[in-house]
């Protein structure tokens, strides 16, 4: 196992309800596992919680077996542990270039290096072209790539990192098109392929689907479920989960479970 | 354009500044009611040189112009470091080191000082201490401390010092210390009301050799732990907990920074009453000219800093010579207009609202 999550909870205010509530779930080394839910169940602050933003109530992290929470330094986590948040405020004027630079931050590699990985970044997420410009005049699509390519850079190379590389991305395709959002997808299955663990969280159950090796349902701070596509997305989870009538059919190509609101 | 090229051109950026930084220092040692010429200035600054100077110039030169030449660049250099480092922590381009309670915390010392110290001494043997600082500075330095441990303390809870919260803090302190400073203006008799005015206007009279090398030993400090932590300031950029995802000591970062910023515009403060806009309009116009990286940043706006005080300060002397007029009033009135200039053209420069 390459990520376990061992009885998770957190709590922000003493009076009100905990916003996760013993979370225990282990994702598999170089697999893709998605975390999805309706708004409010806590995977964005489940993700927060796994790179250590908050004190926990409880909780034990532990990756590839060693516990990081008490035996890694932040400095030494930030070389093998990438995370992409939900939005990003960056107002400042940097090229895009330097955007992606900064996942360079934790390691010392060198100039030569920092520039083949940044521009091997950067082709990643279809932006080579944008290097130069100016990243608080892009479109909210092309920010978000360029976000994701700052993560890409920061455990480009497995061998800068220590111990396994860990991807951890919250809604990566919110603000793409169809045509980036596949893009995107088929990237991180071969990212994942050259050993990288990536946990994210997407509201596009159709591209989840598609992806993912796993599924992993939270609700009310709480796992749901967790298991292959076809086994998560059943009529009565989206039930639970979402409120709502949906049918589930295979898709007519891949045979993969496609949710259909009713 | 490649970042290496970039370096190229930053580099040679920051070298085309320092040479303007010498010719400003030049400039202001020799322009004044007393003017100098270049050969005069070498025979004063050469003790082999056996060239006459007349003794009274001489005097003026050594005595009053080279330490307040050199302390305007020192407190220059100074604020514009600090405003870097503020606006990169605060995430906001337009934010200055007043906004964590520093220069209202300075002022109410100050004032304080002057009108209970005026009405208790008699107005005028308050005025000095030992070491050349006077009491007047000591207490600005005090409260401007005090008011940024206050908001410091406002802000901070189990997760970490909130900058959002500091801000509002910040405001918070200033106004009541504006409250305060303005009933000790009320209860004050005439001769306090003017020292409180002039030493809210700034200035850099009354520099001597001591308050020279107290400032090189602040910036020296200040400049060296800023230069150090350039990378954790790029990645604060992006985001408190960003950077931390990238490996940066944030909470200890943030306090050592914010301690740093509260001594230096402290200090400044204290010596040479209310400079502003210089925190502010500075790193801004270099963050224009070289971008956001501070590494190339922090030390641009050190120089610059330094220029723009030595220009307002050979300016408040030389305008109406031989009076002189107060060198806040002089950065106001240049940094006031050159800012409303860059708001109306900021969309340009890729700043937005967020």
């Amino acid at each position: 196992m390459s990520i376990g999550v061992r009885h998770f909870s957190l709590q922000v205010d003493a009076k009100q309800q905990e916003i996760l509530r013993d979370i225990s779930f282990d994702v598999a080394s170089n697999s893709i596992t998605t975390i999805i839910g309706p708004n409010g169940a806590g995977k964005s602050s489940l993700l927060k919680a796994i790179m250590g933003d908050y004190k926990l109530l409880s909780g034990e992290l532990l990756l590839n077996g060693v516990r990081a929470d008490i035996n890694l330094s932040s400095e030494l986590r930030a070389r093998s542990l990438a995370m992409l948040p939900q939005l990003s405020l960056l107002n400042f004027p940097y090229s895009v270039e330097e955007v992606v630079r900064l996942g360079r931050t934790p390691h010392q590699t060198g100039r030569q290096v920092d520039d083949d990985i940044v521009h091997a970044s950067l082709e990643a997420v279809e932006m080579t072209a944008f290097s130069a410009r100016l990243y608080p005049q892009l479109s909210g699509g092309e920010k978000q790539r360029v976000q994701i390519a700052r993560v890409l850079a920061q455990i480009w190379r497995a061998e800068d990192c220590v111990g396994q590389r860990i991807l951890i991305l919250d809604e990566p395709t919110s603000s793409l098109d169809l045509g980036h959002q596949q893009m995107l997808m088929r990237f991180l299955q071969k990212f994942s392929q050259s050993g990288v663990t990536i946990l994210m969280v997407l509201h596009d159950l159709n591209i989840a689907a598609h992806y993912s090796d796993e599924l992993l349902a939270v609700y009310k701070g709480e796992v749901l479920s967790q298991g292959k596509p076809d086994e998560i997305l059943q009529e009565s989870n989206m039930r639970t989960l979402f409120d709502v009538e949906c049918q589930i059919i295979p898709h007519p190509v891949t045979g993969k479970p496609v949710v259909l609101g009713l | 354009m490649s970042l290496r090229f970039q370096h190229k051109r930053k580099v040679s950026f920051l070298i085309g500044i320092s040479i303007l930084m010498f010719f400003c220092l030049l400039g202001s040692l020799l322009l004044g009611s007393v003017p100098l010429s270049i050969s005069g200035l070498y025979s004063i600054l050469n003790p082999f040189s056996d060239a006459a100077v007349e003794s009274n110039t001489q005097l003026i030169i050594e005595k009053i112009r080279l330490p307040r030449t050199l302390l305007a660049l020192l407190i220059g250099a100074t604020l514009a470091s600090c405003g870097v480092v503020t606006q990169g922590l605060f995430r906001n381009p337009l934010a200055d080191p007043s906004l964590i309670g520093v220069s209202a915390g300075a002022s109410i010392g100050a004032t304080s000082v002057i009108a209970l110290g005026g009405s208790a001494f008699g107005a005028s043997e308050f005025v000095y201490s030992s070491w050349g600082i006077s009491l007047v500075s000591f207490g600005a330095f005090i409260f401007a401390l005090l008011s940024v441990v206050l908001v410091y303390s406002l802000a901070t809870g189990r997760n970490g010092t909130s900058v959002a919260t500091m801000l509002l803090a910040g405001i918070a302190v200033t106004a009541l210390a504006g409250g305060f400073t303005s009933l000790l203006e009320y209860i004050s008799d005439s001769e306090s009301l003017r020292r409180i005015s002039l030493w809210r206007m700034g200035g850099l009279d009354g520099a001597s050799f001591s308050h020279v090398l107290l400032m090189s030993i602040v910036l020296t400090v200040l400049s060296l732990f800023f230069y150090r932590y350039y990378l954790a300031l790029n990645a604060l950029l992006l985001g408190e907990s960003e950077a931390k995802h990238l490996g940066i000591a944030v909470q200890k970062i943030k306090v050592h920074l914010i301690i740093l910023v509260a001594a230096g515009v402290g200090v400044s403060v204290s010596i040479a009453g209310g400079i502003g806009f210089v925190g502010l309009i500075v790193p801004h116009i270099m963050r224009l000219i070289i971008g956001p990286d501070h590494r190339y940043l922090l030390p641009a706006s050190l120089i610059f800093g330094a220029i723009l005080l030595l220009f307002a300060d050979t300016a408040s002397r030389t305008i109406i010579a031989p009076a002189e007029i107060p060198v806040g009033i002089v950065t106001a009135l240049i940094g006031a207009p050159f800012f409303i200039a860059l708001l109306r053209k900021r969309h340009r420069y890729g700043m937005q609202e967020s």
